[in-house]
């Protein structure tokens, strides 16, 4: 009997506790649809197209794939635009003959097509 | 039985099928991407940018904290060769170039003899908010979250140029951090202050974030904090301060986080680009919607808090205006205190829309010198974003 009262008084305390370190300034946490990713597990995903081999060869030396997954679609000279300035100002070693085989691909993945 | 009228059953619908997808809400919202969300090591859960190099965005919801939660702080990063782990006892900062005498500063150093120096600001990236613009730039496509407003704690970085000694003469001061480019033709990262700048004892090398050491990927050990610039300055595991006696001309300061010269908020035209460019610096006035987020539905006759920030370089927010009718009229929303004037600034609104609908709301910032948001800006880059902010909301 005597411990049932001590176990009533004890739990009380801890009930009295529990509510005042609930006492601090809650902001409800956000929703969690699925659990995240381990961001060193993650496999970047592009369509396969024309090229892809290519691209993977020459780009993901320096940055993975989500670079272009990340990017809206774009219509041809833009990207022709991104790929020149990846040889130009960053050095990219892309021989010629690969430039138009990139651009294509990216194109093909990520372009903006008449109608869109 | 009250009557569901039948665009909310299409849009229930809409919203069962593609969950928080692509449903419009109007014309003059984009579909909505769906975030993907990853954890990095060290940090919690962020929206991912890109995996290598890392660039990962706070998610909206952690702007209702006035100091941005060190572990969903924004990550920025441009080279993907950087250290996995840093051993703090054989870090050093070296300081060299025009200098009376080269130095190396541990990081006992640099917690033991200099005076401590604290300052609250708000770090915002330079392509913050990039996906907005309209049309849309290449780069990173951040949202809102690529900015984060902490307690920065460290050393002045005045006192250490002080304890190397600066040669008369000096011009510019450039700082490189531990990332490294993947390939030898790719330029290191490395960004410069005038030498005024750097000595004007705000400006300070940060070696703890609220309070704590910065995570590996928010520059661990060592930060560079410009307060009131755009973050591309901020480097982070700093490792070298070099002085120049001339201008630096590194490739991210004379190619890249270019501006157009003399332009208000960096604006240009798409059809007719400007011709004249200077690197990017102080931060324009912006204000952002926190909550409630965009696709909230709402429900009328019921009171709703409308919350968001505000800031800019650190002339200080004087005001705070919303308009709950696409523009039409604006209402003044009350200001939090100040954290500091290089920090953000939370605006707050309460709103009770009175019948249902879809609204399109608004909200604009103005600083003390009378600087404020326009209704349009584009730059090709994708730079300084301040457009009048847009939240559409459907009360029902």
């Amino acid at each position: 009997m005597y411990y049932i009262k001590r176990l009533y008084i004890l739990m009380f305390v801890l009930y009295i506790f529990s509510c005042t370190e609930e006492k601090k300034p809650i902001i409800e946490t956000p929703k969690k649809e699925e659990p995240a990713k381990e961001l060193s597990s993650l496999e970047p995903y592009l369509p396969s197209a024309v090229g892809q081999k290519t691209f993977q060869r020459h780009c993901l030396t320096c940055h993975s794939s989500r670079y272009i997954e990340m990017q809206p679609n774009f219509p041809e000279k833009t990207w022709q635009k991104i790929v020149d300035k990846m040889v130009k100002n960053f050095g990219a070693p892309i021989p010629d003959s690969s430039l138009k085989v990139i651009v294509k691909y990216l194109v093909d993945v990520k372009g903006v097509h008449s109608g869109q | 039985m009250k009557k569901i009228p039948l665009y909310y059953i299409i849009y229930l619908l809409c919203i069962t099928a593609c969950g928080n997808g692509e449903q419009k809400t109007g014309e003059e919202t984009k579909p909505l991407k769906k975030d993907i969300m990853v954890k990095a090591d060290g940090k919690g859960d962020m929206i991912l940018l890109t995996d290598r190099p890392a660039n990962l965005e706070t998610p909206l919801w952690y702007f209702r904290y006035d100091y941005t939660p060190n572990d969903v702080f924004f990550v920025r990063w441009h080279l993907a060769n950087m250290p996995s782990q840093i051993d703090s006892n054989e870090y050093r900062l070296k300081v060299n170039g025009h200098v009376n005498r080269t130095i190396s500063l541990s990081l006992t150093d640099l917690k033991t003899k200099f005076k401590q120096y604290h300052i609250t600001a708000l770090a915002a990236c330079a392509g913050n908010a990039r996906s907005h613009f309209d049309p849309q730039v290449p780069g990173g496509q951040w949202k809102n979250g690529a900015m984060g407003n902490a307690k920065w704690t460290g050393v002045k970085l005045k006192d250490i140029l002080m304890m190397a000694g600066v040669k008369n003469g000096a011009f510019e001061v450039a700082f490189n951090g531990m990332d490294e480019p993947p390939l030898e033709s790719v330029p290191d990262f490395v960004k410069s202050l005038k030498i005024d700048h750097a000595m004007d004892g705000e400006v300070m090398v940060a070696y703890e974030m609220n309070d704590k050491p910065l995570p590996l990927l928010n520059g661990y050990p060592l930060k560079l904090v410009v307060p009131g610039w755009y973050a591309t300055y901020w480097v982070g595991m700093l490792n070298e301060i070099k002085v120049y006696n001339d201008t630096f001309k590194g490739y991210w300061m004379k190619k890249a986080y270019l501006v157009p010269k003399g332009i208000i908020n960096g604006d240009e035209k798409h059809d007719k680009l400007a011709k004249d460019l200077v690197p990017i610096s102080k931060m324009d006035v912006r204000s952002i919607f926190v909550s409630p987020e965009p696709n909230s539905i709402l429900k009328a006759n019921e009171k709703c808090e409308l919350e968001g920030l505000a800031f800019d370089g650190g002339d200080g927010i004087s005001k705070v205006e919303i308009s709950l009718n696409d523009g039409k009229t604006w209402q003044a929303t009350n200001l939090n205190p100040e954290l500091g004037k290089y920090a953000w600034r939370r605006w707050k609104c309460n709103w009770k829309p009175s019948a249902a609908g879809t609204y399109t709301l608004k909200v604009k910032a103005t600083n003390t010198k009378g600087e404020t948001q326009p209704p349009h800006q584009w730059n090709r880059s994708g730079y300084m974003r301040n457009e009048i902010e847009t939240l559409t909301i459907i009360v029902e």
